[in-house]
């Protein structure tokens, strides 16, 4: 609503407005974490520093951004379990992580796990919880233009207990490289607590992408004849909060009148999200409903 | 305050009563001899002893007690005649006084409307009255007059930014002003964000505002009290004004019912862009529907029951309209806000002696955000609503006291951000609406006494309350924010209560009649709160009430000043330094959208600090002549410290402006020809702004720098303007001004954004920042008239 008001404003006195350069000063690097550990999962750390926001961004900045050789990125359960995590180049997919060289510590439904890296002197951790998984009622097509592009909808019955947060993935198999999350896909039980009811979400594109089928118009629409593996998440708050305030983040940017918002981060002495996801998966192949 | 030094305070007051000698009382009300309006402010006086004197109150009405035998009073006012009789007491005197206006000395209106002496004699300080027709004078932004922008240029009394109508005072938040209209607060006194106020200026007396060394009888507000009273209505004969500007028409009636009994006063003011904006839009179907409106309605009614009984009726209500309809796509949009105020008064005279005021007060600010599109629909509503009950004394015992003492009581009903939606037929209703209630008052008692010829003082002490009730439901969440239970409270059930004294004091030492030292101490409470998201004022803004979480905002200010008057007070000058000390302000903690606190206890999300401001304020100002104007300046420092923001580290307030200078000149050529200018040049407002980005699920996220770490470009710009009246008859007159804002076009910086050039799929791009300035040099005309 705030960019509404960005809207208003600026087509109300467009006529009046100039530009102005600005010199804004750069901050210190940090150390930037995106962590997670899904139900059954191991854990898997992307792991960067940040870089000033309003430089000169090339290749070898982007390449540089990543941390290789951390000191150590170390991973532990309330159960008394620890493993180190090592980096890993999957130059198929494009990944850059650390993950343990064993099974030592698999994510549990009901249990925490703590993160802690050391990258020359500087040190940070963080907590996270995988809450329990929910699984959707039922997963469906429907189509929205023609009879072959639609979107995804879903049907979910929300426990009475309020405080569930959920986070939606979808993945084309053979078209898409990982899950992906659309707009939208953090989402808490506010309205809907214990309720049952139908929603939906339109495909999810990967930011970086250069297939020809994320540029068109109806990229944003999933086609019949897709086979479509639905990711179903759950999360503790915090990790939520990182997610939704992103989303936040993303819809202000840039408009003068929002509050700053620096996505909540939950890492102690860096940046970033350290999350567990209770997970249920479900596989549907686009067909019109009977 | 203990409670010893309570009784002590009050035995003192009554003590003092006590010991004075035997007096006579001379009392009434001063009124425009034209209108009949009264007059508020006029001086009145013992031309052969000046200790002996006091000044018409809000209402007109002034009382003097004097020792028995013969006394020269003299009645003035700015503008007017003065009136001197002789008065031979034996008796109680009931004196009634119409002022004629000074024709001979039209041309030499004053910018300030005041006694001559006022600024050196009273005991108020931080406090600056402002006369209307002055302000018409000066250059307005598009030529609408508006007079929360006019007292942005007196020392201490920020703009809140480029064309706004918000203002801070002496480091203090936008919430922390108390802005009146005929006793009823405004909640939210702008117009499309913040370029207008609410305030008619065809409708407006007068206005006073004070910044610090607040008398006890003003309550809930840590900075400053804004009092706009509204026109009464002319007593005498109907009488019709009215304005043409760029973006608004006005009208304004008034009249008496019953000649010099009662009278009537209704204004009107609607913009009309979304009128001229029409032509533009025939040829575009899908944006039919789709415009912007605001308008004012003031009206009051005021009658003279008996010798002793009045009452006054006044009514206030505003809205802006936004709407934005795309039938072809089925989309649509209304975002209606406003407020509305109405004050029913009573003046009651028990004795000359005893005046008092009973008013019943309403007051709502409401707002409203409605998208429909085809299935879907949504609304997110907020608002605050009063109903007060206030009673007023002024008791004038002897010409050495003038006490004050009343009480008020005020129920409150909040609204914060709520919301609902509906897809088809399912509604997605919030577990239920959350309202807020609750019970505020006080209790005041106050004493302006003259301890000698050079010594005079305000004492004053203030007792305030605040019950949040029920009915109101408290979620009790975990350490992981999942709400784990729901509270509920009935109605009237108390939640939590707190109370404060508020002791007030200042003083004032004269030197001679030309000179004088002035201090004051106040403390303050303020129950109800606002956070804003963006420093503005925007019509999103909501109010909230304190709760078992959200404390109390208390402050605690030490002012202390020089004055001075030149050549037979036709200089004025003034040194001010004031030091302000707030607790439990209120902020939305880091990384707040505001989805977090609909339908939620929206005090969860907050987070409480101190603040603290300090500086010191020059104010020259030639009242009389051909040239009349001021000169402000004030510097400053106002900091604050929250533990959950900024680490906790001290950073400057938003609004922390180290300079800030305003000059106003006009110049009367003759009769028909006005010239005025204005200057202003402050210190550019400090901003947060983006330092890093980091690197997450494969797109880039920003990371903010230091809150308000970074300080945009100083403000500066001139304005003039040329009044012309166009040869009056009796029964006409005409009023020609021609205004540009903004003379040098200064680009004045409005806010920054970003520009990308490249992208991160090239591997390659660069982010910079730009400022958007937003007026340029405008030049405006508006035509005025009054038959």
């Amino acid at each position: 609503m705030k960019n509404l008001y960005l809207i208003l404003i600026i087509a109300f006195l467009s006529a009046c407005t100039t530009d102005v350069a600005l010199d804004i000063p750069e901050a210190a690097d940090m150390i930037v974490v995106e962590g997670k550990i899904e139900q059954g999962g191991l854990p898997r750390i992307v792991l960067t520093k940040s870089i000033p926001y309003y430089a000169q961004i090339d290749s070898s900045t982007l390449i540089n951004m990543f941390v290789t050789d951390a000191d150590y990125v170390r991973v532990t359960d309330d159960m008394g379990n620890s493993v180190d995590c090592f980096f890993k180049l999957d130059l198929q997919n494009f990944a850059a992580y650390y993950e343990p060289n064993d099974s030592t510590i698999l994510g549990q439904v009901g249990h925490h796990y703590g993160l802690e890296i050391k990258v020359d002197t500087q040190l940070a951790t963080a907590q996270t919880y995988i809450p329990e998984q929910i699984t959707l009622d039922s997963l469906w097509f429907e189509a929205e233009v023609g009879d072959s592009l639609g979107f995804l909808y879903g049907h979910l019955t929300d426990p009475d207990t309020i405080g569930n947060n959920y986070r939606f993935f979808a993945k084309r198999l053979n078209k898409d490289g990982k899950f992906i999350a659309p707009w939208g896909a953090p989402f808490d039980d506010k309205f809907i607590n214990g309720q049952s009811f139908d929603f939906f979400y339109y495909r999810g594109i990967d930011a970086n992408s250069l297939d020809p089928e994320d540029q068109d118009e109806n990229a944003y629409y999933y086609r019949k004849g897709d086979t479509v593996v639905v990711k179903f998440t759950t999360l503790d708050s915090e990790h939520y909060q990182f997610w939704k305030t992103a989303e936040g983040a993303e819809a202000s940017s840039g408009n003068p009148f929002a509050a700053p918002i620096t996505p909540r981060s939950n890492i102690e002495g860096g940046y970033g999200i350290w999350g567990g996801y209770g997970v249920s998966y479900d596989t549907l192949i686009c067909v019109e409903n009977e | 305050m203990s409670r010893f030094s309570i009784t002590y305070f009050l035995l003192f007051l009554i003590s003092s009563i006590g010991f004075a000698q035997k007096n006579y009382t001379i009392s009434g009300y001063i009124t425009d001899g034209m209108t009949g309006e009264s007059v508020v402010g006029a001086v009145v006086y013992d031309q052969n002893n000046t200790a002996f004197g006091t000044s018409s109150n809000v209402y007109g009405f002034y009382s003097l007690s004097l020792p028995e035998g013969e006394h020269t009073i003299e009645f003035s006012f700015i503008g007017f005649k003065k009136e001197v009789k002789v008065f031979n007491l034996t008796e109680n005197v009931t004196y009634d006084v119409e002022l004629k206006t000074e024709t001979t000395q039209l041309q030499e209106v004053e910018i300030l409307s005041e006694a001559p002496d006022e600024n050196t004699q009273s005991t108020k300080m931080s406090t600056i009255e402002l006369e209307m027709e002055q302000m018409k004078t000066l250059p307005a932004l598009m030529g609408e007059v508006d007079v929360l922008k006019t007292i942005q240029l007196l020392p201490g009394v920020q703009s809140a930014g480029e064309g706004n109508s918000g203002f801070y005072v002496r480091g203090g938040g936008p919430d922390q002003n108390l802005i009146l209209l005929d006793e009823a607060t405004v909640y939210n006194a702008a117009h499309l964000f913040g370029f207008f106020s609410v305030f008619n200026a065809d409708a407006v007396r007068d206005i006073e505002i004070t910044k610090g060394g607040m008398p006890a009888r003003f309550g809930g507000r840590l900075s400053s009290v804004l009092e706009i009273n509204m026109k009464d209505g002319n007593m005498k004969e109907h009488q019709f004004e009215g304005g043409i500007g760029l973006i608004s028409s006005r009208f304004t009636a008034q009249g008496p019912i019953k000649v010099d009994t009662s009278s009537f006063i209704i204004s009107a003011r609607r913009t009309y862009i979304d009128v001229l904006m029409k032509p533009f839009l025939k040829n575009k179907p899908e944006l039919d529907g789709t415009g912007y409106y605001f308008y004012d309605l003031n009206a009051k009614f005021n009658h003279k029951i008996s010798k002793t009984d009045r009452l006054y009726l006044s009514t206030y209500f505003g809205r802006d309209v936004f709407g934005f309809k795309d039938p072809v796509a089925g989309f649509e949009i209304d975002i209606p806000w406003g407020n509305a105020t109405a004050s029913l008064r009573w003046n009651h005279l028990f004795s000359d002696k005893l005046f008092m005021n009973t008013s019943l007060i309403f007051s709502d600010y409401q707002f409203e955000f409605a998208a429909v599109e085809s299935e879907f629909e949504f609304r997110m509503f907020s608002g605050i609503r009063d109903y007060n009950v206030k009673v007023d004394f002024s008791y004038f015992p002897n010409n050495k006291h003038e006490i004050r003492f009343g009480t008020n009581n005020m129920y409150h009903i909040f609204k914060p951000n709520n919301a609902s939606a509906k897809v088809g037929e399912v509604e997605f209703q919030p577990e239920k609406t959350i309202l807020q209630h609750a019970l505020e008052g006080g209790l005041y008692v106050q004493d302006e006494i003259s301890f000698s010829q050079r010594l005079k003082g305000n004492v004053g002490l203030r007792y305030s309350w605040f019950n949040h009730i029920g009915p109101f439901q408290r979620f009790v969440k975990d350490d992981f924010d999942k709400i784990i239970d729901t509270l509920n409270y009935d109605s009237f059930e108390g939640l939590q209560f707190y109370q404060g004294l508020e002791p007030r004091l200042s003083m004032r030492y004269a030197i001679d009649e030309k000179k004088s030292i002035k201090g004051s101490y106040s403390q303050n409470y303020q129950y109800v709160h606002m956070a804003t998201l963006s420093g503005t004022s925007l019509p999103t803004d909501t109010w909230v009430s304190s709760t078992s979480l959200v404390r109390p905002q208390k402050a605690i200010q030490y002012a202390l000043g020089y004055f001075h008057n030149f050549k037979q007070n036709k200089f004025e000058t003034s040194v001010e330094l004031y030091y302000k000390d707030m607790e439990n302000m209120i902020e939305y903690e880091e990384g707040y959208v505001p989805e977090n606190g609909v339908n939620d206890n929206v005090d969860d999300y907050f987070v409480f600090g101190k603040g603290w401001s300090y500086g010191a304020e020059f104010f020259v100002k030639k009242r009389t002549g051909k040239f009349t104007g001021w000169i402000g300046y004030t510097i400053s420092k106002t900091e604050r410290r929250f533990k959950e923001i900024n680490n906790n580290e001290i950073f400057p307030a938003k609004y922390d402006r180290r300079h800030d200078l305003s000059v106003v000149g006009s110049y009367n050529f003759n009769k028909r020809w006005n010239l005025s200018g204005t200057f202003v040049y402050a210190t550019g407002n400090t901003m947060t702004v983006k330092v890093a980005q980091a690197f997450i699920e494969g797109s880039f996220q920003s990371i903010y720098g230091p809150r308000n770490g970074y300080r945009i470009i100083p403000y500066h710009r001139a304005d003039i303007s040329l009044t012309y009246k166009q040869k009056e008859t009796k029964k006409f007159r005409s009023i020609w001004n021609f205004s540009i804002y903004n003379v040098y076009n200064r680009r004045n910086p409005y806010f920054i954004y970003e520009t990308k050039e490249g992208s991160l799929e090239d591997l390659s791009y660069e982010t910079s920042a730009k400022m958007i300035s937003l007026f340029p040099i405008l030049p405006s005309i508006g035509w005025s008239f009054k038959f």
